[in-house]
């Protein structure tokens, strides 16, 4: 083979081009000879907009991405979140009728036949002032039970739905309540004993006295952990009203022997503080007093009775919750009531109660008309404040409460506080003692759940505030000078007495001597753990 | 049926519940209206004395509600608009105001910003 170049002039042709088969003879002048060569240049010249822009190139390539039979359509921000609207939900059953489910929720079981029943002595007038009662469990008779249940006396959460019978132990305080009670009544009380008696539960426990000194200790540190006992309580300081300026004899003999008594009861959650109200209710109505109740103040504070301003006092009046304080007091009452006469006549608006009529009639004109009853109200506590009216014993629950700013508002919309609502108020009042009752005895309790009330917390255990302290200036006020009963913890003779009536009911099958130290310590000598542990909790 | 402010609401209805439901009232100008004539938190529109729901009727009178609220807003988006403002220009392309993003979720303003704005 001779090649048409002579060597000289192929060192000028790349070697590659002599080593590829021989091409055609005329390609086009723009065909690449080498893949060196940039593309951009290889492009058609009608194609090329100018040098620096890519836009056509651009263009041309999504035209041609599309052609794809996988791309996405959607283009790149034109996603929206859509949620999916569902549909009303579907009935399966009726809807409850108005009314029932609270209903419901509010039933309150104070019997129990598959309980067995225990044979207990009935809690009468006369155990209030028996020492000897302390420890004993008694049971509430049947009319009693009925009158207490109109008085809201039981409460749910208490345990009234495990017992044959609805039954109470009475312990020191309520031998406490009970001859407070019965000194207002005008009877002769017998001073508690100094020396206590030793209980004859530890017969059995001969050489081991340490153990119970050293139990006691544990229940006591237990039961005061997280709470502030208060320092006792006086005897002396119930309102004896001074005589010395009356000069009418007879009129100044009366005075004397107006007598009305105090206190506010606390202590720890499950100690029992309902409980004794519920016991003085007993007590105060199997001695023909009349009893007015209010059996939780939240009912007062939490904005669901209507209310409204009164100019001449500035406070805030609950008329229906008034109306029905005026019902449960006339139901409970109503025998007192019919024979108590009125002092005078009393007139609102176009209703007179003629001077002739009971109290009952007074009292029955504002548990029927809502717009009467706190002028009815103001008319029952004048007739009963007179001398020889029936005795008064006024109660409230959950003290703490009251002593808050309540979730009514003014017109500024600035929060009540429960000091300015009437009722509230007005119980205060009677609890201070600036008014009083002819004969009576008013009682409070606190509770341990409601908000934080520390002003509360303070003023019952009596301690000096710091002045740094951020608490509500009205509350320490409020309560000045009334006497604290601190509900005192179970001793052993009272827990086992406690649990002996659990047993007896059928409800403890563990042997109770062995158990009860246990149990007792267990419980912090609280009643309401006692009965959890003895009914409830299992291992 | 209880006639209130111009509409008839059912009576067992929470006053408080019942006030939001006109535009421009929200939960706290209605507990501020409810404490202004003491009425409490649980009160039925029923359980209104005449005086109340008249004292209601003529508070809600005072105030900028339903058509006079909708044509201020109206009007003051007008204002933007004619200005020609960033602002005026957004309401009337239904898009956000107030410099959101509009990669997604702009539901309330595709909805409601348009030349004559909605609700």
């Amino acid at each position: 083979m001779v090649l048409t170049n002579c060597w000289r002039c192929a060192r000028q042709v790349p070697l590659r081009a002599l080593l590829q088969p021989a091409r055609p003879t005329n390609p086009p002048a723009t065909t690449p000879t080498t893949p060196t060569t940039p593309t951009i240049l290889l492009r058609p010249k009608q194609q090329q907009s100018s040098s620096f822009s890519t836009t056509l190139q651009k263009a041309a390539l999504v035209k041609k991405k599309t052609t794809l039979p996988m791309s996405n359509p959607k283009a790149k921000g034109s996603t929206t979140l859509k949620i999916k609207k569902k549909g009303p939900p579907v009935k399966v059953s009726k809807p409850a009728e108005v009314g029932v489910r609270r209903a419901e929720r509010k039933r309150l079981v104070l019997a129990n036949a598959n309980a067995l029943e225990v044979e207990l002595p009935t809690l009468t007038a006369e155990i209030a002032k028996e020492d000897r009662a302390d420890g004993a469990v008694f049971r509430f008779e049947g009319a009693m039970i009925d009158t207490l249940r109109k008085l809201e006396g039981f409460q749910l959460k208490q345990g009234w739905e495990f017992f044959h019978t609805p039954s109470t132990l009475v312990k020191g305080e309520s031998v406490e309540l009970g001859k407070l009670i019965a000194w207002v009544n005008g009877e002769e009380v017998q001073p508690k004993a100094v020396q206590k008696e030793k209980p004859a539960e530890q017969e059995g426990n001969v050489g081991q006295e340490g153990d119970v000194q050293q139990e006691e200790q544990v229940v006591q540190e237990a039961y005061v952990k997280g709470w502030i006992p208060t320092g006792g309580y006086l005897n002396t300081t119930e309102v004896i009203p001074g005589v010395a300026g009356i000069r009418d004899k007879k009129l100044a003999q009366l005075t004397r022997e107006s007598r009305s008594g105090r206190r506010i009861i606390a202590g720890p959650r499950g100690a029992g503080k309902s409980v004794l109200l519920t016991q003085a209710m007993a007590w105060a109505h199997q001695r023909n007093w009349v009893v007015l109740t209010i059996p939780n103040a939240q009912d007062l504070v939490i904005g669901h009775t209507e209310y409204e301003h009164d100019l001449s006092t500035d406070l805030w009046l609950q008329k229906p919750y008034t109306m029905a304080l005026l019902r449960r007091f006339l139901e409970s009452s109503a025998t007192v009531l019919k024979a108590t006469p009125l002092s005078q006549d009393h007139v609102f608006g176009r209703d007179v109660i003629p001077k002739t009529d009971s109290l009952y009639k007074l009292t029955e004109l504002g548990s029927l008309d809502v717009w009467l009853s706190w002028d009815v109200l103001n008319a029952v506590l004048y007739e009963l404040s007179l001398p020889k009216r029936p005795p008064v014993l006024f109660t409230l629950d959950n003290l703490n409460y009251i002593s808050l700013p309540s979730a009514y508002r003014s017109p500024d919309f600035t929060p009540i506080h429960a000091h300015d609502l009437a009722l509230p108020n007005l119980f205060l009042s009677y609890l201070r003692g600036e008014r009083t009752f002819w004969r009576g005895l008013t009682l409070a309790a606190t509770t341990a759940r409601s908000p934080a009330t520390p002003a509360l917390t303070f003023a019952l255990a009596g301690e000096e505030v710091s002045p740094y302290k951020k608490l509500d200036p009205r509350v320490a006020p409020s309560i000045k000078g009334v006497p604290v009963m601190a509900v005192s913890p179970l001793t052993r003779p009272q827990a086992k007495a406690l649990m002996e009536y659990y047993r007896d009911s059928g409800l403890y099958t563990q042997d109770v001597q062995s158990t009860l130290a246990e149990k007792w310590v267990l419980s912090s000598g609280i009643p309401k753990e006692l009965m959890k542990a003895c009914l409830r909790l299992k291992y | 049926m209880v006639f209130i402010g111009g509409i008839n609401i059912p009576e067992g209805v929470l006053v408080k519940k019942a006030l939001t439901g006109f535009y421009g009232v929200g939960p706290n100008v209605a507990a501020r209206l409810c404490a202004k004539l003491a009425i409490h938190d649980r009160a039925l529109v029923e359980d209104l004395s005449i005086s109340k729901t008249t004292a209601v009727t003529l508070e809600l009178t005072k105030m900028p509600i339903e058509s006079d609220l909708r044509r201020k807003i109206q009007e003051d988006i007008k204002r933007l608009r004619d200005m020609g403002t960033y602002r005026g220009r957004r309401h009337a392309m239904s898009l956000p105001v107030r410099g959101q993003n509009t990669r997604s979720q702009i539901n309330t303003a595709r909805k409601l910003n348009r030349v004559e704005r909605l609700g």
